[in-house]
Formats: structure tokens, sequence, C-alpha cells
């Protein structure tokens, strides 16, 4: 199980108050289907995403399929940037 | 979720310049608290206040070529100057002594409510409340500590225990998920502890959901309902906000004299 499998299992434990889960939750998984996320928890399972990941996801390249398999979601997390520190900073411009 | 939905949240987040909130410029709560209040009483200059105060960059394209250079500075506000103006100057009539808001985004509108309505009649206290945490908003809690803020999902019943903890509250603004299902449960949960509920993008043709919990307010005849609705030629429509007023509270209200819409 790689890094960003891990920490996706964990954070859909803690969105669906399940300790349990991670260990039950197949890597390949259907995060619709087989998790069955509403829609506030998908807002909180992409905040937690971007925030555990130190990503910053790209709306752009995420499709409803990558949500079919942990395993598929993770490996397209994996190619989005790690966020840069400077990039978290909520300054307001000039 | 189906993929429909899946589609519909993609195009609003892709609208976002991130998930997260950004940092609003405190500096301008000066100009409000500062401002003539006689200006504070006029539509016109009170827009142009507004426009003054900054608005948010995201979702540009809803917004006039002429308002862009106002846009990603200052408050970010995420409203209609023309809408927001005449909403505030009708319910500084109203005499709003307690706010919640439910969905905050930067924490443009919450702030600018809170200001304008304390020139009118001191807010004794406000509450917004937002899913997603805006940690540089918390700093408006240094020039404002009747106000507080807290992060949690409106659909839970730790807000509703909120509510009951916090309130009642004269006025509710709604603007947080915008799904039908979501912003129907909110107005049910909020008409119980406000007489007043104001819901944003009541005419937004991106927003269905809210068109129609809206239009089950109207027909219920419960609340007068007032709409600010103006929109900008070409665009749209988009944004709207409605004002849903109990009606023995307007008629409380009346006797000192009539607002008008």
């Amino acid at each position: 199980m790689t890094p960003t499998i891990a920490t996706i299992k964990q954070i859909l434990a803690t969105i669906k108050a399940d300790p349990d889960a991670p260990s039950a939750m197949l890597d390949d998984a259907d995060i619709v289907n087989d998790v069955g996320l509403d829609s506030l928890e998908l807002l909180q399972f992409m905040l937690e995403l971007e925030a555990r990941l130190s990503i910053r996801i790209d709306f752009e390249r995420l499709e409803y399929e990558h949500l079919s398999s942990i395993r598929i979601l993770a490996d397209v997390l994996d190619t989005m940037a790690v966020e840069r520190p400077s990039d978290a900073t909520n300054s307001s411009p000039p | 979720m189906s993929a429909a939905s899946w589609a519909a949240h993609r195009k609003g987040w892709l609208t976002l310049a991130g998930l997260r909130p950004r940092g609003i410029d405190f500096d301008q709560v000066r100009h409000l608290r500062s401002c003539q209040i006689e200006f504070l009483r006029d539509p016109r200059l009170l827009e142009q206040l507004l426009i003054r105060l900054g608005l948010n960059d995201e979702g540009l394209d809803e917004l006039p070529v002429a308002l862009h250079p106002h846009c990603g500075r200052g408050l970010l506000l995420w409203q209609y100057p023309n809408q927001f103006s005449p909403y505030l100057l009708f319910l500084s009539q109203l005499g709003v002594r307690s706010y919640l808001e439910v969905g905050l985004r930067h924490g443009g509108s919450f702030v600018t409510t809170i200001e304008y309505l304390n020139r009118f009649t001191p807010i004794a206290h406000a509450l917004g409340v937002d899913i997603i945490p805006a940690p540089s908003l918390e700093r408006y809690l240094d020039i404002n500590p009747r106000a507080t803020l807290v992060w949690m999902n409106s659909q839970t019943p730790a807000f509703e225990a909120l509510l009951v903890e916090r309130g009642p509250f004269d006025l509710a603004f709604i603007d947080s998920h915008h799904e039908e299902d979501q912003c129907r449960h909110e107005f049910e949960l909020l008409r119980r502890h406000t007489r007043m509920v104001a819901m944003h993008d009541i005419v937004n043709m991106d927003c269905p959901g809210v068109r129609s919990v809206w239009a089950e307010v109207k027909a219920s005849g419960e609340y007068i309902c007032y709409e600010f609705t103006d929109q900008y030629p070409g665009l749209g429509p988009f944004m709207g906000i409605g004002l849903a007023v109990e009606r023995t509270l307007l008629s409380e209200r009346t006797i000192l004299g009539q607002p008008t819409p």
C-alpha cells in the first residue's frame, strides 16, 4: 500500500466516522459506490486530501472515473504538484 | 453521488481559485466604521462604497468588465453591489441586533454586513459558520469581539446544537453549498432560531436548488418576501438575495416606520 493510498483510507475513515475502515477497505474500493460520500462529505474529502498530501488538487484533471478506485485516485493525486509553503499563504493581494 | 452531481461540484470548484479561502484586507473595515451615516443611507453611494471595498475575483465571468479592476482585492465581496446595497439599506431599517451567516468563503459579506448594520443598530453578537475553515478570517475577531466563527458542517446535529446554544438570531443569511436538499434543510433549521432568513443566489442560473427552495418559501405565505435581484446588462441572471421576514416582525417594526424594499 502506498502512502497516498493509506492517507486516502484514513481520511475516508475519519469522514465516515469508522476507525476500523482502513483495514477493511480494499485498495480498489470504489469511493462513490463502496464508500459512499454525499456532497458535503466529498468537499471535506477534497479539503483533507489537499491538507494531508500538501497538494493543490487540479480539478481540470480530476475526473469522476478517478473516484472508481482508491488506487486510481492515489495515482492521479501523486502526479499533482506538492504545494510550496508560499502557495499556502492566505495573504490578500496588495 | 452521481456523475452529474460530480460534474456540478467540479464546475463550482473550477470557479474557485483554490478550495481554501484567502485572506481579506481588514483595513477596509475602517471605511465602513468612519463613513458618514448619510453616505451609508444613500443606495447609489453605498453601491460605490461596496465596489471600493473590493470584490471577489472568483467567477469573474459573472461580473461586468467595468468591475474587474476592483476584483481580487480588499474584502473580496462575492456579491453584486447593485443587489447588496439595497439589501443592506433595507436591513438597516429593521433593527438587526444579532446575525448568523452560513457559508462564509473569504468572509467579505459577513464582515460587511456586520459593520454596516452596526452603524445603525449595535450588533450584540454575530456568528459565522462554514465547513471550510478560513483561518485568516479569525483576525476579524481581534477588531470585533462580538463576532465568533465556527467551522462545521451545517448538516450535522452539532450545528443544530450550536443554534440552540448561540441563538436566537434576528437575521440569518444562507450562502453555503447551494444544493436543494442542503439549502432546504438549512432554511427549515434556521427558521426556528430567527425571524428573518436571507438567501443568496435566488435567481442564479447556476443554482437551481436555491431557486427552488426560495420559490417554496415565497409560496408558503408565512413570510413577507423581498428580492434584491438587479442584474448587469448581458449577464446572468446571477446571484440575487431573497429576504424572508416573519409577518409579525414586520408589523412590529412598522411602528417605527414602514421599511421600503
